[in-house]
C-alpha cells in the first residue's frame, strides 16, 4: 500500500464528493442519501484499511440503523425547508475563513503521519488483523468492561430518545407548543426580519 | 494610707459619679444625681485636703527623699545634674504602652583600655529599659537622640544603673560604672548595636503629685464641690439633670487627670477630656442651636491650640526620649540637650495649646460664646479650672520656656495685650454674664503676663485667687439671674400689659413677665434690667460685693495681692532695661484700672440704685443651697491672697517652678525683681490708687441718681469706639470673613466639586462601565448555537495555526 | 514542507479525514437545518474514525479499531438522543431552523 493506491484514490475522493454533496444539498432527504453514499464509502476505506469488522458494523449502524432513524425522523417532520441563506451577518465569510485555516492546519497535520509499525517501515499485515475473530477476541477479554459500560450507555440513551420525543406531546395544530418558548420567540425579532 | 496608694482616689472618686450617674441616673432622679455628684466631689476634695495635710508637700524647708516612687518599671534617678530636688510623689497605675522596644546592651562594668581584649567578668547586659542610664554630659548629649555606635565608640559614659528584675545582673545593688565603649564594637556593644532610640520609653498611666499639683487639685475639687453644691439649687428645675451632673463629674475626673498627670501624654489625654465636657456642657441645652454651636465653636477653636500643643509633644519626645516629666525636665533644665532652636520651638507650640486652653489672643473668641452653657459650668469650668489649665501647663513645663527667652516674652504680650483688650470690650457689655466672661479672659491674660515675667509662681497665685473670686462672680450672677426669674414670675397673671421697659421707679409700674430681650439679651441677665438687687437679695448681692470688689483689686482681697506680686514682677523685669517690659507694665497697670472700672459698672447696675423691671423689682435671694457656696467663697476671696497664706504657698511652690540657677540669665527670678524697680509698697499704693480710681469713675458715671457723667452721652461722644467695643472689636466677624467663610468655601467645593465631582464620580463610573462591559458584552451572547461552533473552530484554529507555523 | 511521496501510509488517509472533519464542520456551521447539522456532526465523527482506523492499521494495533467500534455505539445512542431532540424541538418551536433555538441570547 505503498504510494498512491487508486483504489484509495478512488474511494476518498467519492467519500469527498458525497461528503460535500450531502452538505450542500437543498433537500434534506438527498442530503441524506449522500450520507447513505458516504458512509458506505467510509465501509469501503475500512476494508482498505484492514478493518473489514469496523466495515461491516459501519455499514450496519450507519448506513442501516443511523440512516434508517434520520430518514423516519425527516419523513416524521415532513417538508423540510431548505434554508440556505445565511442571516447571520459575518457568519458565512468568517466560518469559511478560520475552516481553510483549520482545514489547512489539520491536512498540514496529517501530512505528517505517524510512525508506523514498531518493526518499521510498512510491515505486512497480518491477514487476520481487523477480522471479526480478532475483534471478537479484544472486545470480549481485554475490553469485556468497556463494552459492558458502552451496552449500559445505549440503554440510557434510548430510554432517554423516548422520553425526550415523548415528551410535552401537543396537539400539532397549536402554533407553539412551550408558550413559554413561544412568547419568547415572538418577543426576540427574528434574525432574518 | 500612703500617699501614692491615696493619689490615685482623687481623680477616681468623680469618675466613680460619672460611672454611677451613666448608669443609674435616670433612675436616681435630679435630686438624687446631684447629691452623688456633690458627695463624689466633697470625698475628692477631702482626699485631696487629706493629701496636703499628710503629703508634708507645703511644708517649707522639709527634704524629700532621694528616691521616690520606685516601682518595676519607672525609676527616678535621685541625682539628676543640679537639679534642684522636688518633692514629688509618683503613682504608676499601669503601663500604657511601651513606646520603644527593649533592648539587650552590653556594657563594660570597669574601665577598660581601649583597643584591649575585654575581660569576661568586666561585661554586663543590661536589658533597656529596666535599666535608666544617666550618662556624662558628653554621651548624655548623643545618647538621647540618634546616635549610631560608631558615634559612641571612645566616649565615656558613666552609667548609673539600677537593675531590676529576676536577672538582675548584681543583688539589687546600684552598679555604678565608669566605662568607655570600646571600637571594639563587636564585643563592647553586642551585635543588635546601641539601640537606635537609646531609651526604651515606657508611657505609664501615672500620677505625680507635687506642689502645683496638690495647689491645683485643691482648687479643683474646693471649688468644684461648691459648684456642685450650688448647681443642686440652681438646676433644680432642669429635667435633665442626671446628664449634667454626670458631665459634671467627668469634667472634675478630666480636670484631675490633667493636673495630676505625670507625664505629657496623661496630661493631654486630660487636655482632651476636659475639652469634651467643655463641648458638651456649653451645648448642654442643646436644644437651642446657639448654645450646640457655641459648643462647636468652643471645641474647633480649642483643637487649634490641641494641635499645636500635640506637635510640642512630638518634639518633646524627639527630643528627650521621654515624656514623663520626671524625664523630660531635669534634662531640659541642662542647657547640652535643650538648645536654643528646638526649646523656642517647643515652647512656642506649648504657648499656641495654651492660648487655645486659656482663651488668649488669638483663640479667646470661644469662650464669651461659652457663656451659653449652664452659669455654674461657666463658674467651674470657664472660669476657675479648665481655662487655667493654659497657664497650669506653662508652669509645669517651665524648665522649657526658661530656655526660650523669646517665647517669654510672647507669652507676656499675648498675655497684657489680651488682658487689656479683654477688659475694654468689658466695659460696654450689657449681658451680665458677658462682662464677667471677657472679664475671665483679661484676668487670664494677666497670668500669662505673671508667667511670660518668668514670675510662675504669681500667675499660679493669681489663678488660684481668680479661681475664688470668679468662681463666686459667676455663681452670684447665676444667683441674680435666678431671682431676677423669680422677680418676672412673681406677678405673672395679674394682667398683661404693653411689655415695654420703662425708667420709672414706680415698682407696680412695670408690667407683669419679663419683657423682650434686647440685642438677643434674656432679660434676667441684662444688666439695663437691673438694679437695686442688693436690697432683694442681700446674701447673694453682699458676696457679689466681695467678688467685685476682689476683681478689682482693692486692698486687701485676694485679688489686690495677686494681680500686685504680677505687676511687681513685671516691672521688676523692666528695670532689667527692657523697654517692653514697661510698656507692658503700663498695659498691666491701665488694665487694672479698666478691670475695676467695669467691675464698679457691673456692681453698680446690678445692685444699686432703682430697680429696672418687674423682676428686679420683685426679686427674692436664692435658696441655701445656692447662697453656702457663695459665702465660702466670698470668705476665700477675703483671705486667699492674705500674704500669711501666699508666703507659704510660694515658698512650697519654689522647688516645682524655680528657675534653675543656669538658666536664671534668662528669665528674672523672683530674687531680682524685689531689688529693681519701685518698691513693693509703692507699686501697692499706685496699683491700690488706679483700682480706686476706676471704682470712683465707675461711681461718677453708674451712681444712684443723676450720674456725673452721663454714659449715655459719653457713649454718643465717642460713638466710633463705643460701636467698636460694643461689637467686640468684631473679632467673631473678622474670623468669619477670614478664616471660617474660606474654609467653608473650601468645603463646599471639597464635597460638590471633589466628592461629588470626583470621588462619587468615579465610583459612578466604575458601575457605568461594569454596566457598559456588561452591555457591550452581552452581544457575544447571540444564543445562536453556530456562533458558538464558530467560535469554537476559530479558536482551533487559531491555535492550530500559531502551533504549526507560529511557534 | 515534507514531499508527500516520502510520507508514511497512514498519512494518506490521514489527509482525507482531515478534510473530511473540515467538510463536516462547514456542514455544522453554514447550514440552518437542525437535521443536516446533526449529519454534520456525524460526518465530523467519522472523519476522525478514519484517522483512528488508519493509525491502527499503520501501528499494526488493534486497540484503534476497537475504539471505533465503541465510537460507533456511542455514536448511535448520540443520532437517537439527538433526532428525539430533534423531534421535540420540532413540535414546540414548529421549524427545524437551529437559529430559532436561541433563547438563551444575552
Amino acid at each position: 500500500m505503498s504510494g498512491l493506491d487508486p483504489a484509495f484514490l478512488i474511494v476518498g475522493a467519492l467519500a469527498i464528493v458525497t461528503a460535500v454533496g450531502m452538505i450542500l444539498a437543498k433537500n434534506v432527504v438527498h442530503s441524506a442519501l449522500f450520507m447513505v453514499a458516504h458512509f458506505g464509502l467510509t465501509a469501503v476505506l475500512y476494508l482498505l484499511l484492514s478493518a473489514p469488522f469496523l466495515a461491516a458494523a459501519q455499514l450496519i449502524v450507519y448506513a442501516g440503523a443511523i440512516m434508517v432513524l434520520v430518514l423516519f425522523v425527516v419523513m416524521l417532520l415532513g417538508r423540510q425547508e431548505a434554508l440556505l441563506d445565511e442571516p447571520i451577518v459575518g457568519q458565512r465569510w468568517l466560518a469559511l475563513a478560520a475552516l481553510g485555516v483549520l482545514g489547512a492546519a489539520l491536512v498540514r497535520v496529517a501530512a505528517l503521519g505517524v510512525p508506523a509499525a514498531p518493526e518499521g517501515g510498512t510491515a505486512v499485515v497480518p491477514p487476520a488483523f481487523g477480522s471479526p475473530a480478532a475483534m471478537g477476541d479484544a472486545l470480549y477479554t481485554q475490553w469485556v468492561l468497556p463494552f459492558e459500560v458502552v451496552s449500559l450507555v445505549l440503554l440510557v440513551a434510548m430510554i432517554g430518545a423516548v422520553v425526550i420525543a415523548h415528551f410535552q406531546r401537543r396537539p400539532r395544530n397549536e402554533k407553539a407548543g412551550n408558550p413559554a418558548i413561544a412568547a419568547d420567540a415572538t418577543e426576540i425579532p427574528s434574525p432574518r426580519a | 494610707m500612703s500617699i501614692e496608694t491615696l493619689l490615685p482616689w482623687v481623680p477616681a472618686l468623680p469618675l466613680i459619679g460619672f460611672v454611677t450617674l451613666v448608669f443609674f441616673g435616670r433612675r436616681l432622679g435630679g435630686r438624687w444625681s446631684g447629691i452623688v455628684a456633690t458627695v463624689a466631689m466633697g470625698a475628692a476634695f477631702a482626699v485631696a485636703a487629706w493629701l496636703a495635710l499628710g503629703s508634708a508637700l507645703l511644708r517649707p524647708g522639709w527634704s524629700p527623699p532621694r528616691v521616690m516612687g520606685i516601682d518595676e518599671k519607672h525609676v527616678v534617678p535621685a541625682d539628676y545634674l543640679d537639679h534642684p530636688q522636688e518633692a514629688v510623689y509618683h503613682s504608676t497605675l499601669w503601663t500604657w504602652m511601651t513606646v520603644a522596644p527593649q533592648y539587650d546592651l552590653t556594657v563594660v562594668t570597669r574601665p577598660v583600655r581601649a583597643g584591649e581584649p575585654v575581660p569576661a567578668d568586666a561585661v554586663t547586659t543590661i536589658r533597656l529599659p529596666q535599666a535608666r542610664i544617666t550618662h556624662d554630659l558628653e554621651l548624655f548629649a548623643t545618647s538621647h537622640r540618634m546616635f549610631t555606635p560608631e558615634q559612641a565608640i571612645g566616649r565615656i559614659a558613666r552609667l548609673d544603673l539600677l537593675p531590676i528584675g529576676p536577672d538582675a545582673p548584681l543583688n539589687g545593688d546600684r552598679l555604678l560604672a565608669e566605662t568607655t565603649l570600646l571600637p571594639d564594637a563587636e564585643r563592647a556593644i553586642p551585635a543588635a548595636g546601641l539601640p537606635e532610640r537609646p531609651l526604651g520609653y515606657v508611657v505609664d498611666v501615672a500620677l505625680q503629685l507635687d506642689a502645683l499639683s496638690l495647689l491645683m487639685i485643691l482648687i479643683v475639687t474646693g471649688v468644684g464641690f461648691l459648684i456642685h453644691l450650688y448647681s443642686i439649687g440652681y438646676m433644680a428645675h432642669d429635667a435633665d439633670r442626671p446628664r449634667y451632673f454626670a458631665y459634671l463629674n467627668l469634667f472634675a475626673f478630666s480636670m484631675l487627670t490633667l493636673v495630676l498627670g505625670a507625664n505629657f501624654l496623661v496630661l493631654f489625654v486630660g487636655w482632651e477630656l476636659v475639652g469634651a465636657c467643655s463641648y458638651l456642657l456649653i451645648g448642654f441645652w442643646h436644644k437651642d442651636p446657639a448654645n450646640a454651636s457655641a459648643g462647636r465653636k468652643a471645641f474647633i477653636v480649642n483643637r487649634i491650640g490641641d494641635v499645636a500643643f500635640l506637635i510640642a509633644m512630638m518634639l518633646i519626645f524627639t527630643t528627650f526620649g521621654s515624656l514623663a516629666f520626671a524625664d523630660v525636665l531635669p534634662q531640659a533644665a541642662d542647657p547640652l540637650v535643650l538648645s536654643g532652636g528646638v526649646a523656642t520651638l517647643i515652647a512656642a507650640l506649648l504657648l499656641v495649646g495654651a492660648t487655645g486652653k486659656s482663651a488668649q489672643i488669638p483663640l479667646y473668641v470661644w469662650l464669651p460664646d461659652a457663656m451659653a452653657g449652664p452659669t455654674p459650668v461657666s463658674a467651674l469650668i470657664h472660669a476657675a479650672t479648665m481655662v487655667t489649665a493654659g497657664i497650669y501647663m506653662m508652669a509645669r513645663a517651665h524648665v522649657i520656656f526658661d530656655h526660650a527667652p523669646s517665647v517669654l516674652v510672647a507669652v507676656a504680650v499675648v498675655g497684657a495685650v489680651t488682658a487689656f483688650g479683654a477688659a475694654l470690650i468689658a466695659l460696654v457689655q450689657s449681658d451680665i454674664k458677658r462682662v464677667l466672661a471677657y472679664s475671665t479672659v483679661s484676668q487670664l491674660g494677666y497670668m500669662f503676663l505673671g508667667v511670660g515675667a518668668g514670675a510662675y509662681a504669681s500667675g499660679v497665685f493669681h489663678l488660684m485667687t481668680h479661681a475664688f473670686f470668679k468662681a463666686l462672680l459667676f455663681l452670684g450672677a447665676g444667683s441674680l439671674m435666678h431671682a431676677m426669674e423669680h422677680g418676672f414670675h412673681h406677678g405673672k397673671g395679674s394682667g398683661h400689659g404693653a411689655a415695654s421697659s420703662s425708667e420709672d421707679h414706680d415698682d407696680d409700674a412695670f408690667p407683669p413677665g419679663p419683657p423682650p430681650a434686647l440685642d438677643g439679651i434674656p432679660p434676667e441677665q441684662d444688666l439695663r434690667h437691673m438694679g437695686g438687687l442688693l436690697r432683694k437679695a442681700p446674701v447673694t448681692g453682699w458676696t457679689f460685693v466681695v467678688g467685685g470688689l476682689a476683681l478689682a483689686g482693692v486692698f486687701p482681697l485676694a485679688g489686690f495681692w495677686s494681680k500686685d506680686e504680677i505687676l511687681h514682677h513685671v516691672i521688676g523685669r523692666a528695670g532689667e532695661g527692657g523697654a517692653i517690659w514697661l510698656a507692658l507694665f503700663a498695659l498691666g497697670l491701665v488694665t487694672a484700672g479698666l478691670t475695676a472700672f467695669y467691675t464698679g459698672r457691673l456692681l453698680l447696675l446690678a445692685l444699686f440704685g432703682a430697680p429696672r423691671s418687674s423682676g428686679a423689682a420683685h426679686a427674692a435671694d436664692s435658696p441655701r443651697t445656692m447662697t453656702a457656696p457663695l459665702v465660702v467663697l466670698a470668705a476665700l476671696s477675703i483671705v486667699g491672697g492674705l500674704p500669711w497664706l501666699s508666703g507659704p504657698l510660694a515658698e512650697a511652690l519654689d522647688p516645682v517652678l524655680r528657675v534653675a540657677g543656669h538658666v536664671a540669665t534668662n528669665v528674672a527670678g523672683s530674687a531680682h525683681a524685689a531689688e529693681s524697680g519701685p518698691s513693693a509698697l509703692t507699686l501697692a499704693l499706685i496699683a491700690s490708687a488706679v483700682a480706686l480710681g476706676g471704682l470712683a469713675l465707675a461711681w461718677a458715671m453708674y451712681r444712684p441718681g443723676t450720674p456725673l457723667v452721663d454714659p449715655a452721652r459719653l457713649a454718643t461722644a465717642m460713638g466710633g469706639a463705643y460701636r467698636t467695643l460694643r461689637g467686640k472689636f468684631y473679632v467673631d466677624e473678622l474670623y468669619a470673613w477670614g478664616l471660617v467663610r474660606p474654609f467653608t468655601r473650601i468645603a463646599d467645593f471639597l464635597w460638590h466639586r471633589v466628592d461629588d465631582g470626583v470621588v462619587d464620580a468615579a465610583v459612578n463610573a466604575v458601575g457605568r462601565g461594569a454596566v457598559a462591559l456588561g452591555q457591550g458584552s452581552r452581544r457575544w451572547q447571540t444564543g445562536y448555537v453556530r456562533t458558538y461552533g464558530l467560535g469554537i473552530v476559530i479558536g482551533a484554529a487559531a491555535l492550530a495555526a500559531w502551533l504549526l507555523w507560529l511557534v | 514542507m515534507i514531499p508527500l511521496a516520502a510520507v508514511l501510509p497512514p498519512a494518506q488517509p490521514l489527509m482525507l479525514a482531515a478534510l473530511l472533519f473540515t467538510i463536516g464542520a462547514a456542514g455544522v456551521l453554514l447550514r440552518r437545518n437542525i437535521i443536516i447539522v446533526l449529519m454534520s456532526v456525524e460526518l465530523m465523527l467519522n472523519a476522525v474514525n478514519i484517522t483512528l482506523v488508519a493509525v491502527s492499521r499503520a501501528m499494526l494495533q488493534l486497540d484503534g479499531q476497537v475504539f471505533v467500534f465503541f465510537s460507533l455505539t456511542i455514536a448511535a445512542a448520540e443520532v437517537a438522543v439527538g433526532l428525539a431532540l430533534v423531534v421535540a424541538l420540532h413540535r414546540s418551536l414548529g421549524s427545524s431552523d437551529v437559529d430559532d433555538v436561541s433563547s438563551l441570547r444575552g
